[in-house]
């Protein structure tokens, strides 16, 4: 299977409020993409127009190379997974899975055959005779993907699918999700708000704020190499100063000069120095450079495997995490190992 | 404690649903008790000065009553016609309120709200002038022949006095109660559930038919079985409307009891009405027992 | 298929959807507006589509009709005895099958049902040779029984709902803060239902104003309210009278039901009829 879906320059109005904003995404045959966002980003509209229960008012929407604008969702190569499942209380596990192949037209037996093969691979063969309201979330969940993946979609699309499971099941379910996606090799496109859920599953994740995409890119690089001031603040933990570059550290307001040992992008390429909002990862905070300036430990939360050190440096704070074991001591010297910098308004 | 709690509650409740239950028992449960015994001839307690005033009774245990109802022809073309009346009203209003709930969900905007408002208003209007505006709007002189003849149609037909203006009536007071519940259950069905439909390839009469249908059953039920049981019981509407024989039983029961003077052959037909009105009453108790099991 | 992908109607789909509803609109506001016609009418002769002539004299005329203004008059006496007593006999009853869990509380609910479930005519005939031996026909307290049978229904199972409604952990949460059981019912419980209670009263305060059938079996020939007097107005009168008459009948009831129309299309009702 290798279907590719491409948006091109995708607009929708809802209710007067402009939703999504001229939005294009190129996704590759067999990639899991991820839109990430926070409620009314507009990544729910996106995917209900991928999967056709909303139409764009302008844009067009491409699958495998044939314009799908304006099909219905009865006739698009797509399946979706439903938030909250959306299954039929009124049907047992096998008749919701069974549902869209009796419409094509098998015979019972046939359709019994491919049910019962598919909720093997999820599962849940032994809940085949159940009703919705009498199985688990986790059981649910996996009724509507298998539901969704029994029609052998081109495209798969999955609404916040995980958000009703508690976080350890949230956990393995998402582990299945992306070994089925390796199995079947089925192009996903997957909407959360969850930045961990997205950084461990998807390919590349479209982070989406204000119905625009600001940043289009693999895990590794929305996390390290963040677009816009808004992805380094939405994706992960971040601190973000606001101060005067010169080579080599950061000057705070108060004078206090921040040694930045490493590279900051996207300035240092172009050597940029001058007023910008600086971007700093807790783990990028060393806190025993002998070069580093004096800050005090405002608090320290031990969280398991590593700890969260809030200091403060020139009158701000900043945050820090220690895989030591031991307790910081009150004083330590700070410094970042890397950040990236904002072009910031003048004041 | 517990235990204390619980018997003090289960006495509260005892206590607080018994007014009502007495009310019932005495004004229904009690007169029904005693209409069948008077059916069967017995002239005793409750029924001593009914027995006085009557003609024509049959006393001593027995079935001379039914008998006498059951012998009689106009008696059976009158259940023939509520029969009738009955089936076509109740299949138009239970239909028509899944067009307007249909409508209502799927056309949603002030016009459709609009044509579900007007359409519970009947529930408003008193049935004597429900019937009184249908007899006159279907009538010789009615609206609806002036317009069929300013139409062409030189002698438009009059449903005023028929059984016809009779099956109108209905659907008009009945179909308010309809429209309230299959509304109610049709709005409530989440968009998500027709959407994963829709998904999955299903048209747009296949969504009705194996998703919004199913998971109605129990309104549609609901609305089917008080359609029936307020049909079967209607008398204002037959009354005012209706021909004057065979007209519904509801009249006719009127008839017996008061111009004849014949209370327990009345009765006779009140006790056909209600094992009538009972074999009705069998989906509706099961789809609540069905719903109270949760199965929905 | 008529709809887009976004399941819009299509100009087909618009176009019999505004035939049905005009349908709709025209079988139900026809015949009530053809009648409001009438009570202008001074002559008025098939098949004219207007009256050839106005008049407002069938309005002075009413009045002057024997037994019409008793008629209202009893209305007004017996309508709100009616709907007091239904509350008093009632709410109680809703409050304790929406809270306690008591054995034959299904029971309970099914009775009330079985209540609607007789036709009401058949109800009525068995009921009249009831009060022959109460001494209850042609009286007051009769006509107030037969009314109030019919309000039960809607007295318990409305304020049942919406009393189940209204989450315990509210109530907890008032004892908690110190209110007594009463005191809790009369500042939290009962303003929270009190919408749906409103419903319940107005749809029984109309039930009992509009009855006719029982009134009519169990009052005659002395007890006449005004739906009862339709009875004998209708075919032995002008037709404008009726038709006039019709138009006061209806004034409470077309005040009320747009006090609560919201709520009453909002699923007041049918969330009644569906409790368990």
């Amino acid at each position: 299977m290798t279907t590719t879906l491409q948006l091109h320059n995708i607009t929708k109005e809802l209710g007067g409020n402009r939703v999504v904003s001229d939005l294009s995404l190129d996704v590759a045959a067999g990639e899991l993409v991820c839109l990430l966002g926070a409620s009314g980003c507009g990544k729910t509209t996106t995917l209900r127009m991928i999967g056709g229960f909303l139409t764009p008012d302008s844009g067009r929407i491409v699958i495998d190379d044939e314009d799908h604008t304006a099909t219905p969702p009865e006739h698009r190569p797509t399946a979706m997974v439903f938030q909250n499942y959306a299954l039929w209380p009124h049907m047992t596990v096998a008749q919701n899975v069974g549902y869209g192949l009796r419409l094509r037209g098998m015979t019972k037996r046939e359709v019994a055959t491919r049910v019962a093969h598919l909720l093997e691979t999820v599962g849940l063969s032994h809940r085949a005779d159940s009703k919705p309201v009498a199985i688990s979330g986790g059981e649910q969940q996996r009724t509507a993907l298998a539901r969704a993946l029994v029609l052998e979609p081109s495209v798969l699309l999955l609404d916040e699918p995980l958000s009703n499971l508690d976080a350890k099941l949230r956990v393995r379910v998402r582990e299945q999700i992306r070994a089925l996606q390796q199995r079947t090799g089925t192009t996903m496109v997957f909407v959360t708000h969850d930045q961990e859920e997205a950084l461990a599953l998807a390919d590349r994740i479209a982070v989406m704020n204000a119905g625009r995409i600001e940043q289009f890119d693999t895990a590794d690089a929305v996390y390290r190499h963040p677009a816009t001031e808004f992805v380094a603040r939405f994706v992960g933990t971040m601190n973000l100063l606001d101060c005067t570059l010169t080579p080599g550290s950061a000057k705070l307001d108060d004078g206090t000069l921040l040694p930045v040992t490493g590279p900051v992008e996207p300035m240092s390429s172009s050597g940029a120095t001058g007023r910008v909002r600086l971007a700093i990862r807790p783990e990028d905070v060393r806190l025993d450079d002998p070069d580093g300036t004096p800050a005090t430990v405002i608090r320290q939360v031990p969280l398991g495997h590593y700890r969260e050190v809030v200091l403060g440096v020139g009158g701000v704070e900043l945050r820090a995490f220690t895989g030591a074991a031991t307790a910081t001591p009150p004083t330590v010297m700070v410094s970042a190992s890397r950040a990236v910098g904002y072009p910031l308004a003048p004041a | 404690m517990t235990g204390r709690r619980r018997l003090s509650e289960r006495t509260r409740g005892f206590l607080l649903v018994s007014p009502p239950l007495a009310v019932i028992a005495v004004f229904i449960g009690l007169p029904i008790a005693f209409g069948v015994l008077y059916t069967l001839g017995y002239t005793g307690g409750f029924n001593d000065t009914i027995s006085l005033i009557a003609q024509h009774q049959s006393t001593g245990w027995g079935i001379g009553a039914y008998r006498d109802v059951f012998g009689d022809s106009l008696f059976w073309r009158s259940v023939r016609a509520t029969v009738l009346v009955t089936v076509v009203s109740t299949v138009l209003v239970v239909g028509l309120a899944w067009l307007i709930a249909l409508q209502l969900r799927f056309r949603a905007g002030r016009w459709a709200r609009l044509v579900a408002g007007v359409s519970v208003l009947p529930m408003f209007i008193p049935v004597v002038i429900g019937a009184n505006a249908i007899l006159s709007c279907y009538g010789s002189a009615g609206l609806f022949r002036t317009v069929l003849h300013a139409l062409g149609w030189s002698e438009p037909p009059v449903f005023a006095y028929t059984v016809t203006g009779i099956i109108i009536g209905q659907l008009w007071t009945n179909l308010p109660f309809a429209v309230l519940m299959i509304t109610s259950g049709v709005q409530g069905v989440p968009q998500n559930l027709l959407d994963a439909a829709r998904d999955v390839g299903a048209s747009r009469w296949q969504r009705f038919w194996s998703v919004l249908l199913p998971l109605n059953t129990i309104p549609t039920i609901i609305a089917m079985t008080f359609t029936v049981i307020s049909v079967l019981g209607s008398f204002t509407l037959p009354f005012i409307v209706g021909p004057t024989a065979p007209n519904l039983l509801g009249p006719l029961m009127e008839g017996t009891y008061s111009a004849l003077n014949r209370p327990q052959q009345a009765e006779v037909m009140s006790v056909f009405v209600f094992v009538l009105a009972a074999f009705a009453s069998v989906p509706y108790v099961w789809a609540n027992r069905r719903a109270a099991r949760g199965v929905a | 298929m008529t709809a887009g992908a976004g399941g819009r109607p299509g100009a087909a789909g618009r176009f019999a959807s505004a035939v049905f509803g005009i349908a709709v609109l025209v079988f139900v506001l026809a015949p009530l507006l053809w009648l409001a016609l009438r009570a202008f009418a001074g002559s008025w002769t098939y098949p004219h589509l207007l009256p050839s002539q106005w008049s407002l004299r069938w309005w002075s005329q009413v009045w002057d009709t024997p037994g019409l203004t008793s008629s209202i008059r009893l209305s007004l006496i017996i309508t709100p005895i009616v709907t007091v007593l239904a509350m008093i006999v009632c709410l109680p009853a809703a409050y304790a099958i929406a809270r306690y869990r008591f054995p034959g509380r299904q029971l309970v609910l099914m009775t009330i049902f079985a209540t609607n479930a007789f036709p009401r005519f058949g109800l009525f005939i068995t009921m009249a040779s009831l009060f022959y031996s109460l001494n209850l026909m042609d009286r007051m307290a009769g006509v107030v029984i037969v009314q109030l049978i019919g309000t039960i229904v809607f007295m318990t199972w409305i304020p049942a709902a919406a009393f189940a409604a209204i989450p315990p952990s509210l109530e907890e949460a008032a004892r908690d803060a110190g209110a007594g059981a009463l005191r809790t019912f009369f500042t939290v419980t009962l303003p929270l239902a009190a919408p749906s209670i409103l419903v319940a009263v107005i749809l029984s305060f109309l039930a009992a104003f509009d009855e006719a059938q029982g009134t009519f079996l169990v009052g005659s020939p002395d007890i006449v309210t005004m739906p009862v007097q339709m009875y004998s107005l209708i075919g032995n009168y002008p037709d404008q009278v009726a038709a006039v008459f019709s138009i006061m009948l209806s004034i409470p009831s077309v005040l009320l039901l747009s006090l609560v129309r919201r709520r009453v299309l909002g699923g007041t009702i049918a969330q009644g009829f569906t409790i368990r």
